[in-house]
């Protein structure tokens, strides 16, 4: 008999049955799929690392080194248990084309080096390691066939100078476990071994990639972190661990993954409420059954099992059905990631999904028992009794007889403010379609924003150059460019900064290499969070990196050796930076006897001045400096970031418009149900069907509107945050999440977000509900109204 | 007596079932016709196809030479709201309104008097039928007969040329509904044309003319002329109506 009346119950409320079931099928296809993908990213992360047995600490060093010195360091260490190093032949990007695209404009610095046998590998597309590289040809990392579409085949020429050239047949692409996504500015380029040594005897630059290994990462690599930059060995470079890498692999490819999360949360969170709200109103308008059925002796937790059913009926099949979908959806998002990446298939891909499955089934059937338990609280005769009178509680406080707005407009606000409770539901959903379009739109305008050079610590400049210091001829290049610059008649002012390497002490007592940029920081400023530029030789600005990794603050001094010499300097500002991985200062010391490790010169064009042209310019006269425009610079630091990002708010917008479309669907149809006796009623006194939409249309859009504009706001806020944790993570990996790493604000369009997003909603939402009433069949008005 | 509404050859057929056959009836302007027959008979079936709340299977009904089977909803909906009120068994007000709102709402709809005329016409309508002092309460405040007052007054709210009763006593207490009777009987006395459906003889017996209705058809009819608002006079009349001295059906109004 249950069954029975389960089933009818049903059919009765087919469209509410419907709904429910597509909304719980929906988050849990999306979060199956958001679980398969995350756990093949980890999976596929750190399998990788594992596979190409990654160093567990790195250190770059630009310029030459003792290797004996390296070695010999390393084997007085009892935790390391190996320790590797390899050459790196940097090529300029004046000196390297691309299947015939010169590289002078690109960030990337692309390093060739001889594939390792042994440790740190480079795997091939199968997961196979490339030990050899044949003569005449070369391995470029994936980077280059997804982002620039290189295929197999294409040229790879490196140039020189005396008109020196050299083609290399692109045989192959390599997933390089430690610089292997966007967001890794160095990539490395397999070459033969007598290749590698032919084209560094005509040009290039050499530096190493210095590999440790050791026992116990976890425990090991700090103090060995700490004990390499004590013994004063060769640092002109990052030095960054495993854990970094895995982090740079998990940003570039979690974003979708957290996404995808973060979307089958909001849907799950209406899936609950649209649930409970489902709930409640049946248990409202079925109170007289409900009471005729007490009143008979059927017990109340026969009447929960009845629930129970019903709910289970409709759960159960679109879990399943939503575990399906998650596990066939998954491999379908990780398309990008897998060839980053490789393959990632163990169990846990397909466990998990099932676990995550299962976990929000239960969520379900618990939220229908905790909301039936009221039932519980009820006697037969009060079911009775507010059976007779219908649903809903009594007026409120607005009057149709004191309001001079139209009718239509006047009911639709009465029944919003007296069952706020009830609409909640759709202002919660409206909300959140809101911010989930906010916050992706907010955060990609932010970054291609004017503004946001400024607040990234690269100041108002046209160009860029930048000359790593590996000898005395850097210092001549150096002052040549500046030569260059100020003879040229288009350059408005231009700003020289030295970098040099300090040490100083970090929150932890541990020694810490700090680049400082020295020069006069007030032309071109960047914006500070905190304080302001230096202006003497005694001060010192941090990058916040800086300010979290030295556990200072602005106003108190910084300990730090100059010269050899210990001095304190007082820290007077902090200001954001994306350069050099975050860790960086400004100051004005003097930099002959300090080891400079590079050179930068900013410089800004009289207005109208052609920048592209410029940029050619200078670049033919200064062969060994990298000019590059500024929008360039940003754009290959931040464009792959940005250009995820603006995929992602393109996505966020389609399905946050299909969730307010199928929410608002869903809760007229409720709306009606629930409303069916007073519209029948008013039916029968001659209201119009169109009059009756209107009442729904004004109920609709008022919490829409009302919805929207807390969504904007929120999202305003949260991507705030959001890009900031973006950058945090990008810049300094976990270790620096919610540490203050970064402090940008978001620049929101105001037309795009106050106007714009609330619009589309609104129309979204009033579109669906004028198509919901008209299309609701009309039952005849005698039957709502005869006895 | 000039006939205000005609139905001709009505017929209406539910789920297979006919429940109209063939009806042919005239209502006089300001008539008072009381429908009365026993359950299932289609009395009330009727009441809702001469209002336009229902459709029908064939027929016409004509509306002072306006044919109401050929309007569209939203005609009939201005004519129910304009030129028709409705009162039911149940009162059927709204209960997310006040009682003043519940009266007021039809007079908003039509948007033919400003707000202040119709609020003001619903008070004065509360006070006359003995509920204005109910204005700001809700439904759950009021007895049945009070809530069925207040449904009178909201029938009369635009001023309608038919008012239109379903078993307008049937859930209500003697006295109470003595009183309902006396305002409808004043509605009439106003000029208002009444149609009735009841199945309680001494509500007919208020009527001019009292047709009886079995599966569907028009059986009988009794012209009782006006009451002179007598109790005495009032029962004889039902007596009539119990023996049962029917004269066969003509439906049409003297």
């Amino acid at each position: 008999m249950l069954h029975r009346m389960a089933i009818r119950g049903l059919r009765r409320e087919l469209p509410v049955a419907l709904t429910l079931s597509t909304l719980i099928l929906l988050s849990v296809l999306l979060a199956a799929a958001g679980t398969g993908l995350l756990t093949r990213l980890v999976g596929a992360s750190d399998g990788l690392l594992e596979r190409a047995r990654a160093p567990h600490l790195a250190q770059m060093h630009a310029g030459d080194l003792d290797p004996e010195q390296i070695t010999s360091w390393a084997q007085e260490r009892h935790e390391v248990t190996a320790v590797q190093i390899q050459p790196q032949l940097l090529i300029d990007g004046d000196h390297l084309l691309l299947d015939g695209t010169s590289q002078s404009g690109s960030i990337q610095q692309n390093s060739l080096v001889v594939p390792e046998r042994e440790r740190d590998l480079l795997l091939d597309a199968d997961g196979g390691v490339v030990r050899q590289v044949e003569a005449g040809t070369i391995w470029l990392p994936v980077y280059y066939e997804i982002e620039h579409a290189l295929r197999i085949g294409d040229m790879v020429t490196v140039t020189g100078p005396e008109g020196y050239r050299i083609d290399l047949t692109v045989a192959g692409f390599v997933r390089d476990a430690i610089m292997n996504t966007a967001v890794a500015s160095s990539k490395r380029l397999a070459v033969s071994a007598q290749d590698h040594a032919a084209i560094a005897a005509r040009t290039g630059t050499i530096e190493h990639l210095i590999g440790f290994w050791v026992d116990d990462p976890r425990s090991q690599v700090p103090s060995l972190r700490t004990a390499y930059q004590e013994a004063g060995m060769p640092a002109a470079g990052p030095m960054v661990d495993r854990t970094a890498f895995s982090m740079f692999n998990l940003i570039s490819e979690g974003l979708v993954a957290a996404v995808v999360l973060l979307v089958a949360t909001a849907v799950l969170v209406v899936a609950m409420l649209c649930l409970r709200l489902a709930l409640v109103t049946a248990m409202a308008r079925e109170s007289r059954e409900n009471g005729v059925m007490l009143a008979i002796g059927m017990p109340v937790s026969l009447i929960v099992r009845l629930q129970l059913l019903k709910n289970a009926a409709i759960a159960v099949p679109a879990s399943l059905l939503g575990l399906l979908g998650g596990w066939a959806l998954a491999p379908a998002l990780t398309g990008r990631l897998t060839r980053y990446l490789g393959a990632s298939d163990g169990a846990m891909t397909w466990i998990a999904p099932a676990l995550t499955s299962f976990g929000l089934l239960c969520l379900v059937l618990a939220t229908v028992l905790v909301v039936s338990r009221r039932l519980r609280r009820v006697s037969a005769v009060a079911a009775l009794r507010s059976g007779a009178r219908g649903s809903g509680r009594g007026p409120g406080r607005l009057r149709l007889h004191r309001s001079p707005l139209p009718v239509g407009i006047t009911l639709g606000l009465m029944d919003v403010t007296r069952r706020l409770g009830m609409y909640s539901l759709l202002l919660v959903v409206v909300a959140v379609c809101a911010m989930i379009v906010t916050v992706p739109a907010a955060t990609s305008g932010t970054l291609r924003s004017p503004q946001f050079p400024a607040a990234m610590g690269v100041g108002d400049a046209d160009l860029r150059m930048d000359l790593q210091h590996t000898g005395p001829d850097s210092s001549a290049a150096f002052a040549a460019a500046q030569h260059a610059l100020s003879r040229d008649g288009e350059v408005l002012d231009q700003v020289a900064l030295t970098t040099t390497r300090h040490v100083i002490t970090d929150a932890e007592g541990t020694p810490l290499a700090l680049p400082v940029d020295n020069g006069d920081h007030r032309s071109l400023p960047v914006d500070y969070a905190e304080g302001r530029a230096p202006r003497g030789s005694d001060e010192i600005a941090l990058s916040l990196i800086a300010l979290l990794e030295s556990g200072t603050e602005v106003g108190q001094t910084l300990p730090m050796e100059v010269h050899g010499e210990p001095r304190e300097l007082t820290v007077v500002g902090a200001y954001q930076d994306i350069t050099h991985g975050g860790l960086t200062a400004k100051a004005m010391l003097p930099t002959e006897g300090e080891e400079v490790t590079r050179y930068v010169l900013s410089a800004r064009l009289e207005p109208g001045a052609d920048v592209g042209a410029a940029m050619e310019r200078l670049s033919s006269q200064l062969p060994e400096v990298k000019v590059v425009e500024i929008d360039t610079f940003l754009e290959q630091i931040l464009g792959p970031l940005a250009s995820a990002v603006t995929r992602v708010a393109v996505a966020a917008t389609a399905a946050s418009v299909l969730l307010g479309a199928v929410i608002t669907g869903m809760f007229v149809q409720m709306l009606r149900a629930d409303s069916a006796g007073g519209d029948g009623i008013q039916r029968a006194l001659g209201a119009s069907r169109a009059q009756l939409c209107a009442q729904y249309l004004s109920r609709i859009s008022i919490v829409s509107v009302l919805g929207a504009g807390l969504g904007v706001l929120g999202g305003l806020g949260l991507g705030q945050g959001v890009l900031n944790l973006m950058i945090e993570g990008m810049l300094g990996g976990i270790d620096h999440l919610f540490q203050g790493a970064s402090r940008i604000d978001l620049v929101a369009d105001p037309v795009l977000t106050v106007i714009g997003i609330p619009l589309l909603l609104c129309a979204v939402t009033a579109t669906v509900t004028v198509l919901t009433v008209r299309s609701t069949p009309e039952p005849r008005i005698s039957a709502l109204t005869t006895e | 007596m000039s006939t205000v509404l005609t139905a001709r050859r009505l017929r209406r057929v539910l789920s297979g079932q006919p429940v109209l056959q063939e009806i042919d009836l005239d209502v006089g302007r300001g008539e008072f016709l009381a429908i009365m027959g026993p359950s299932g008979s289609g009395k009330s079936t009727l009441l809702y196809s001469l209002s336009g709340m229902d459709d029908t299977d064939g027929g016409s009904i004509s509306l002072e030479g306006t044919e109401l089977t050929e309007l569209e909803q939203k005609q009939l909906a201005r004519l129910r709201l304009t030129r028709f009120g409705f009162v039911f068994q149940q009162a059927h007000l709204l209960a997310n309104l006040t009682l003043l709102d519940n009266v007021v709402l039809p007079g908003r709809l039509a948007r033919t008097a400003s707000r202040s005329a119709v609020v003001a016409r619903a008070r004065d309508l509360m006070e006359r039928t003995g509920v204005g002092e109910l204005a700001q309460r809700d439904i759950t405040q009021a007895s049945g007969g009070q809530l069925q007052r207040v449904g009178i007054c909201r029938a009369l709210i635009n001023s309608p040329q038919i008012v239109f009763a379903d078993e307008p006593t049937g859930a209500l207490d003697s006295a109470s509904a003595l009183a309902v009777m006396r305002l409808l009987g004043g509605i009439h006395a106003d000029g208002a044309t009444l149609v009735l459906v009841t199945h309680d003889v001494e509500v007919a017996a208020h009527a001019q003319r009292v047709i009886t209705m079995v599966d569907g058809r028009i059986v009988g009819e009794r012209r009782l002329g006006g009451w002179d608002g007598q109790e005495g006079s009032l029962l004889e009349r039902a007596r009539q109506l119990r023996q049962g001295t029917l004269a066969p059906a003509r439906t049409r109004p003297t």
